[in-house]
């Protein structure tokens, strides 16, 4: 870190040193080794996947053909639009939602909201299950429908919890002041507890959009039409695709026109291109992380 | 989820690195990924090989808030690092290890349902099957109704009882947990 090492504190011991530096480079590898492999195995042919019997560790005549493949394959493309779209709906929609409901609950004495945090928090720890979410959704129309991508799983309770700590602990006597300079409760909303609340929301629209991004069980569930299938769907159905256990009742659909088993380096471009938006996105995040989930998670 | 899995199936499974590298030396393969026996252990390593970033970040801000003069004072009283582990660094994160536990054992049924669901046929349902899974293959793909849906009620009222149970954990070791007693 930035700061000196203070003077009371020991010096490090060369073997202490060493020790540190292999846990953490074996930590890095575990990590990375598996993402880096299934990069180069996506830009590989498959001459040299034939080559290293499976899954490629050392590049050799890389090319693009699968991502060539995979961008003029209209199930694939038409996945990646359906889960863009519901990423960016269904997170401008749950941060809306989310940051009305915690500014709410943040603010002592508004109308009902013990009764109302009771009633959120109740939902957090108990469900009634799979099946009466599934007669819920279907009995509102959601069956065979892009809202059900998004508006099952629209609200995080955890997450309304962590903004409502995070609007709670800070800027009182800010509120205060604006409200005696005339502002209502939308303009103190919009001017003065959201551009505090930085850190707070940035993370939790990260959460939103990596939750919507990941998301696979609700097309699964409420989508039978492989052409409405988000990209994650696509993962899915590949995995199954690659390893078919026939009568287990879950519709797999067709890809690239009918065949059984897509190459290992398409498969591997499909998966690299989940982990793109996120590997993209994070880093621009990252520096809110501890901030953000400080106040609001642990001090809330 | 699917992701991790395919990550996983790509080191570990029956064409991954590590039968490669068996392969080459001679020995006999084993598939990871297909093998009930180890079914569990696999599930764990990939739930931590995901979730062990986020926990990293949670402990960090906890380690992060605590006051850096009660390290000074302990090293000078003549305390070691290890010491310094012990008596400052753990109590000072007591709260938020009480917090992550209560809210994993709430989620302990789950078992990482997307996980499994995925997995399931590879390694068998007597292997892989939970709760969830069941609810799902019996209730929706079988149309099952009532029966799946009793079998997730049934689910619901164990995490209940686990976070009850997790509270009075925390209450004991003197904190908050989800609620103050």
């Amino acid at each position: 870190m930035s700061t000196p090492r203070p003077v009371w504190e020991e010096k490090p011991t060369p073997a202490g040193q060493a020790g540190k530096g292999i846990v953490l480079f074996l930590v890095l590898a575990a990590v990375l080794v598996p993402v880096y492999s299934v990069v180069v195995t996506s830009l590989s042919d498959q001459a040299s996947i034939n080559l290293a019997g499976g899954m490629v560790l050392v590049p050799h005549n890389l090319t693009f053909e699968s991502y060539r493949q995979i961008f003029s394959n209209d199930l694939i493309l038409h996945s990646m639009v359906v889960s863009g779209m519901v990423t960016l709906v269904g997170t401008a929609l749950s941060m809306v939602v989310t940051v009305l409901c915690a500014y709410g609950l943040s603010r002592r004495g508004s109308f009902g909201h013990r009764t109302i945090l009771m009633l959120l928090v109740v939902t957090m720890f108990f469900s009634g299950g799979i099946i009466p979410t599934f007669i819920v959704v279907s009995a509102l129309g959601g069956y065979d429908n892009y809202w059900s991508l998004i508006l099952p799983s629209a609200i995080s309770v955890f997450n309304i919890i962590v903004m409502r700590g995070f609007f709670m602990n800070t800027a009182q006597d800010l509120i205060g002041s604006a409200r005696i300079d005339g502002a209502g409760e939308w303009r103190i909303l919009w001017s003065v507890v959201l551009p505090i609340s930085r850190p707070v929301v940035a993370v939790i629209t990260l959460f939103y959009a990596v939750g919507y991004w990941n998301a696979f069980f609700n097309a699964l569930l409420y989508l039978p039409d492989n052409g409405k299938w988000p990209l994650q769907m696509i993962v899915y159905t590949y995995t199954l695709l690659g390893n078919p256990t026939p009568g287990t009742g879950v519709t797999s659909g067709q890809l690239a026109g009918g065949q059984a088993l897509a190459p290992l380096s398409i498969q591997m471009a499909v998966v690299t291109l989940t982990l793109i938006p996120i590997l993209v996105v994070y880093p621009f995040v990252q520096r809110h992380f501890v901030k953000g989930m400080l106040i609001g998670a642990i001090k809330g | 989820m699917g992701a991790v899995v395919t990550l996983f199936q790509q080191m570990l499974g029956g064409a991954g690195a590590l039968n490669m590298f068996l392969r080459q030396q001679g020995m006999g393969t084993w598939d990871v990924m297909t093998d009930p026996a180890t079914f569990t252990y696999l599930v764990t390593a990939q739930a931590v090989w995901k979730e062990a970033g986020w926990g990293i970040i949670v402990f960090l801000a906890a380690i992060a808030a605590i006051n850096p003069n009660l390290y000074e004072a302990s090293a000078v009283d003549g305390a070691g690092r290890w010491r310094r582990t012990w008596h400052i660094t753990l109590p000072g994160m007591r709260g938020v290890i009480v917090l992550m536990l209560v809210l994993r054992l709430g989620n302990a049924l789950t078992v990482g349902f997307e996980q499994l669901l995925i997995q399931r046929d590879k390694v068998g349902r007597d292997a892989a099957e939970v709760l969830d899974t069941f609810a799902f293959y019996y209730g929706v793909v079988n149309n099952n109704f009532s029966y799946g849906a009793a079998a997730g009620l049934f689910k619901g009222i164990l995490s209940l009882i686990l976070i009850y149970a997790a509270n009075k954990l925390a209450h004991a070791f003197g904190e908050d947990g989800l609620y103050r007693k």
